[in-house]
């Protein structure tokens, strides 16, 4: 096969073995080396310009060393690091409710979108209310989130959940929407009823647009949880970044603000790769250097 | 190196240079001492103990000392930590602020150097008032309905008085919460009214609406843990070393407004300078959280507020034990702050100028039938 | 002499004064104005004309992906769409080969050539699998049966289109311009390919095309579309005997074939270039 790829008996390519080649073309690739540089060139810049010429206001911020000294400490300062179990339960909470955000929004969403693209009667009964919701931004949603809702973890799952829905509903919307009408045509030809279209048609035509919502969704879930954090009032990487900042704890501002990177990054990565395993045909067209 | 790389590496140079030659005095300029000069005040309207600020702005108290032509423009922080992020992001001069905004901000003096130099009162109900909610069973005194607590939802805004105070009730008493959470002061009020939080502690007027609008009753305040909380006034120290005389002119004003308050005759003047300053407060709750008299089962006493506007040794030692307990839950690095960090210089000059002493003044709680501006329905959970 | 295949007998087409009113931006547009044309059972019919003369919008009402504004089409003596019923229902004895190729990317060709059975319940997949491999290998396919479409070809995915809708057993194949994308060395092995399948298979070909040497190598008649409304202009017959290979594309008889047609052709391609066509 092209490429140094192996493909199993059936035919198929497993998730880990497409990483894994991802990942050793990455290393072959110079980008790799890029990116380091980019990042050494970020923390540099951030180094010199607080800690050793200490410009201006930036003399105010906490360096990448104090960041790293205090996020290392076995002994921290204001009492959060690694070594901290609490740490670990700030960065749980946020994750489990953004994985519950997420499989609800992309439960719902999904589906939602699938049927906003499919139907036209459902698209005019539904899009006009969903556009018109979709601009409120999170922290408008709070008070009601509270009334509405019984249980501390209801509301915040809601508020992370709500811009996930949006990305991924208006992206599955596209999706099915950028299908070529020769698709579903042929599918007719072929003696498939409309169910059956929708099926083998729709659904997998949709997919590579569903996970670029999914990875935009993800994102966007990271996001909404420092706002869906005021409303929790105890554990999470936004309820840290929040309670430091009124505590004038400026090294645990930044721990917090690149937990929540590096985590979010990883969901990312996670997502993407659950689409690489469900869209085989895709990933082996790129490998084979392009796509139709 | 290649050319795309090299385009980037000049671009980062570049910029940086540009950053490290923008301005690199990073000392505010105040002017010269006499010539007019512009402040800006980080105030709270919506912390009746920090009313003094108020009364200076309606009353232009300042202008009296200030060199003429100077202008003074206000900005309102909904919370201590705000005004005390502010000062420390050198958007603020001066700030008026409970006693832990206070003591966390001039701890900060890698970040900017800031001093307390007055203060603005000392009470037991001003800072922290203990909410409990309505269907709470009704206690014989304020300690035995704070012990409810246990194993309870209770939330209080972190970073200001009313954290430091719960948790030294959490410790005084061994009490220990189902839950401590952190919500600002509009989310707690829509958890009361939602049902779903059990107990917190809020400052004034807050806790005044919260109480005379029946959607929380007042079960206690700082006696319980028999310490007095405290409001802060705060300056940028390039300020008071370039700017004496505004300092000095600014304590003044402020002594003025003190003494203007301190007179029950100009109680309702306050509460309409207040009213003014405020959104969605009625003057009865005003009044109520400045001067009324809540009953002693209801954790109520005799004095709301006493103002000593210079600093003596109670306000040191309180600050001490304060600064030791922050240090203690890892809110302050350090466990005592340096002596330089609370200037008590120019109130001690102004007090002895003038013939004064502190405290200066008390401000007695007065029964709710003697509000002036006509009668204050009692609510329901008001008991004697 | 032809060879006509005698073994067919269905798959007959029959347009009947057929209207199409578009309704665009401009306006009413009509693509096709009283168009009739008799397609035999078992023929390879080549319809020519410039781009956006409407010749789609035939096959489309053919296949049942639009309506029609007036006539009638049959297909055997039976109304396909007509006035109480404006739009046919698509279907797998009218299966269509598109332009730019509708193999399903996400399934593998295998899967793709057994889909019309299996969805149409006709057969239990087992059975269809088996019955497309031996189709595939008489195409000459055997071997991509595990791949996906992205992965071959887009000549084998052209045979392998072509393959899967033979699998229905229909009637007729609507071919719409289906080697248009293709480079012309590739287009000249899949002529032959497809005439191999025909050969193989005897079914009604609807071909559309604008090139008249494919259309003159392939079919059995080829009629030539006016420009915008679409109406038959002139209908050949092509009497180059079956089978055909390459070698009859510089025999006498077709180049004569082409002089006859081509400045007809030609007369309506300049007509469409300067009415400034939108392909339809």
């Amino acid at each position: 096969m092209a490429n140094g790829l192996r493909a199993t008996s059936a035919g198929e390519i497993g998730a880990w073995t497409m990483f894994m080649y991802r990942f050793s073309k990455s290393l072959k690739s110079p980008t790799p080396y890029l990116m380091l540089v980019g990042f050494a060139l970020f923390f540099g810049a951030w180094f010199l310009l607080s800690e050793v010429f200490r410009v201006w206001r930036f003399a105010s911020l906490p360096g990448p060393r104090q960041v790293l000294i205090e996020w290392f400490n076995p002994n921290p300062v204001y009492g959060m690091s690694l070594y901290t179990p609490d740490y670990y339960m700030h960065v749980w909470m946020s994750l489990r409710r953004v994985l519950y955000a997420f499989v609800i929004s992309t439960g719902l969403g999904v589906p939602f979108g699938l049927f906003l693209g499919w139907s036209k009667n459902f698209r005019e009964f539904t899009f006009p209310v969903f556009e018109t919701l979709r601009p409120i931004p999170v922290l408008a949603w709070v008070p009601l989130a509270i009334v509405m809702f019984k249980g501390d973890e209801t509301p915040v799952i809601f508020l992370t959940a709500l811009a996930s829905f949006y990305a991924t509903a208006l992206n599955t919307m596209l999706g099915v929407q950028s299908i070529d009408p020769s698709y579903p045509r042929a599918a007719a030809c072929l003696g498939a009823s409309r169910w059956q279209i929708f099926r083998h048609i729709i659904i997998p035509g949709a997919l590579p647009f569903i996970f670029t919502g999914l990875q935009i969704s993800v994102g966007v879930a990271w996001f909404s949880l420092v706002a869906a954090e005021m409303v929790s009032g105890e554990y999470g990487l936004g309820y840290l970044i929040n309670s430091s900042y009124v505590n004038v704890q400026y090294p645990v501002i930044i721990i917090g603000m690149m937990s929540v990177g590096i985590v979010g990054y990883a969901s990312s990565a996670l997502v993407r790769l659950a689409g690489d395993y469900l869209m085989q045909w895709r990933v082996r067209e790129l490998a084979l250097g392009g796509g139709r | 190196m290649s050319k795309p790389f090299r385009s980037y590496a000049a671009a980062a140079v570049v910029s940086m240079a540009l950053a490290a030659l923008a301005p690199l005095a990073f000392a505010k300029d105040y002017g010269k001492p006499g010539t007019p000069i512009k402040l800006t005040i980080g105030y709270q309207p919506y912390y009746t103990q920090a009313w003094s600020a108020v009364i200076q702005k309606e009353m232009e108290l300042w202008k009296k000392y200030l060199p003429a032509g100077s202008t003074v423009e206000w900005e309102i922080g909904l919370q201590g930590a705000i005004v005390g992020n502010a000062m420390l992001a050198d958007k603020n001069d001066i700030g008026y602020m409970g006693d832990m905004p206070t003591i966390v901000a001039i701890s900060k003096q890698n970040v900017r150097e800031l001093r307390m130099v007055a203060v603005l009162g000392l009470a037991n109900d001003q800072c922290s008032v203990f909410l409990s909610r309505n269907e709470a069973p009704d206690f014989k005194s304020p300690e035995e309905a704070v012990k409810w607590w246990q194993g309870k939802r209770v939330a209080v805004a972190k970073g200001s008085c009313t954290d430091r105070s719960g948790q030294e009730m959490m410790r005084k008493f061994g009490i220990k919460p189902e839950q401590y959470l952190n919500q600002n002061i509009e989310v707690q009020t829509s958890n009361f009214k939602a049902g779903r939080l059990d107990g917190s502690i809020m400052w004034e007027p807050t806790a005044s609406k919260i109480i005379m609008e029946g959607i929380a009753k007042r079960i206690g305040d700082t006696k319980v843990i028999g310490k007095m909380d405290g409001g802060f006034m705060a300056m940028q120290y390039e300020l008071i070393k370039q700017r004496p005389d505004v300092v000095k002119g600014w304590l003044e004003a402020e002594l003025d407004a003190n003494l203007f308050w301190a007179k029950p005759e100009n109680y309702m003047k306050v509460v309409e300078m207040a009213h003014k300053n405020t959104q969605g407060f009625s003057k009865e709750v005003l009044w109520m959280s400045m001067a009324g008299k809540y009953p002693k089962v209801m954790g109520g006493g005799d004095v709301r507020n006493i103002m000593y506007y210079g600093i003596n040794d109670d306000v040191r030692n309180m600050i001490k034990e304060q600064v030791e307990f922050l240090h203690g839950i890892k809110v302050l690095p350090m466990a005592e702050l340096p002596k330089e960090l609370v200037d008590s210089s120019w109130t001690d000059e102004i007090l002895k100028r003038r013939g004064l002493n502190v405290p200066l003044a008390k401000i007695e709680s007065q029964d709710p039938s003697k509000y002036p501006g006509g009668k204050i329905t009692l609510p329901a959970s008001w008991r004697e | 002499m032809n060879a006509r295949p005698q073994t067919a007998t269905k798959g007959a087409i029959r347009i009947q004064n057929v209207d199409k009113v578009y309704f665009a931006h401009e306006g009413a547009v009509q693509a096709v104005s009283d168009c009739s044309l008799d397609i035999r059972a078992g023929e390879i019919c080549m319809i020519v004309g410039p781009s956006g003369c409407g010749k789609t919008t035939l096959l489309n009402a053919i296949a049942g992906f639009h309506d029609i504004t007036g006539g009638a089409i049959y297909l055997d003596g039976e109304m396909l769409c007509g006035p109480d019923k404006p739009k046919a229902e698509p279907g797998p004895d009218r299966v269509v080969v598109f332009q730019n190729g509708a193999l399903f990317p996400w399934k593998t060709n295998l899967d793709n050539v057994a889909f019309g059975p299996v969805m149409q319940g006709k057969m239990r997949k087992a059975h269809a699998n088996q019955k497309a491999r031996g189709l595939m290998a008489d195409a000459g396919l055997s071997g991509v049966e595990h791949n996906y479409p992205g992965e071959i070809s887009s000549g084998m995915r052209r045979r392998v289109e072509i393959v899967r809708a033979l699998m229905n057993d229909p009637k007729v194949l609507l071919l719409d311009e289906p080697f248009r994308a293709l480079d012309s060395l590739t287009k000249s092995v899949m002529h032959e390919a497809l005439l191999e399948i025909y050969y193989n298979n005897k079914v009604t070909i609807f071909f559309i095309t604008h090139d008249l040497e494919e259309a003159i190598f392939l079919g059995h008649r080829v009629a030539i579309m006016t420009t915008r409304p679409c109406k038959p202009k002139k209908i050949l017959e092509v009497d180059i005997p079956h089978p055909r290979n390459y070698s009859v594309l510089t025999s006498p008889r077709f180049r004569s074939l082409m002089e006859e047609t081509v400045s007809a052709v030609h007369e309506e391609a300049v007509k469409a270039f300067e009415a400034g066509e939108k392909e339809m």
